[in-house]
């Protein structure tokens, strides 16, 4: 015996469809997961998971300015939205023109199902080995965090700190030209 | 005929928006739920046609 199911092969395309969009939305939550944080100048600056994913983000690494001499505090969230532990060795380190200044952090990480850990550093001008930059100049420096497969890079351009308005001085009394009669 | 032409403009427009979409959400998929996705949009693409034989289109 045969049931007809009338319109079958449009219920099975709109089924499909259905899956289709469910796949995008499961699939896209889980997975391994990173968010960065960091205070420059009293301004909290997030970099999401999605934001790794840009282009320019991935290939030349999320740059910001900030001045000279003053410390910065990450804050770095790895969340495991998998069906497993996730374990790995997070390392951050810092360079400049391709060679290491410095090992910042370096952790074993091991995260249970569907959880997060947060790995907190800090960095400052010390960690440069340099003295303080001149006015007009720029030091440019590449925060390395990886993990797994994955390598993230922050590029902090450090300018200096710019010097106040010169105060003001009176001016001097021009003398009146001498008449010639 | 005009209206026919404005049923196509809209669907072309239908269809490159769900094709824009699809290309920036698959940017985030596994290997896996790519292959899947393939699988799924061939059968539903395939059940549209059956259905629209049947139709007698």
């Amino acid at each position: 015996m045969t049931i007809k199911i009338r319109n079958l092969y449009l219920y099975l395309a709109l089924l499909c469809f259905a899956g289709i969009l469910a796949i995008f939305v499961i699939d896209g939550y889980l997975g391994i997961y990173d968010k960065l944080s960091f205070i420059i100048q009293e301004r909290e600056q997030v970099i999401d998971p999605d934001q790794w994913e840009q282009r320019w983000v991935k290939e030349s690494g999320y740059s910001t300015g900030i001045r000279w001499g003053e410390p910065v505090q990450f804050k770095y969230q790895i969340d495991n939205r998998t069906f497993s532990p996730y374990s790995s060795t997070v390392t951050v380190t810092v360079w400049r023109g391709g060679e290491q200044l410095k090992q910042l952090l370096q952790e074993n990480v091991t995260i249970p199902s569907f959880d997060q850990t947060t790995l907190t550093w800090s960095t400052s001008d010390k960690d440069f080995g340099e003295a303080a930059l001149k006015t007009g100049e720029y030091g440019e420096y590449t925060i390395r965090i990886t993990f797994g497969d994955i390598e993230r890079k922050i590029i902090l351009s450090y300018y200096p700190e710019a010097p106040g308005y010169p105060e003001k001085t009176p001016i001097p009394p021009v003398p009146a030209p001498e008449v010639v009669r | 005929m005009r209206i026919y032409i404005l049923y196509a403009f809209g669907m072309l427009l239908c269809i490159a928006g769900v094709g824009f979409l699809a290309a920036e959400y698959i940017k985030y998929l596994s290997e896996l739920g790519k292959l899947a996705c393939l699988g799924l949009a061939t059968a539903m693409f395939g059940f549209l046609g059956k259905y629209f034989y049947d139709r007698g289109w």
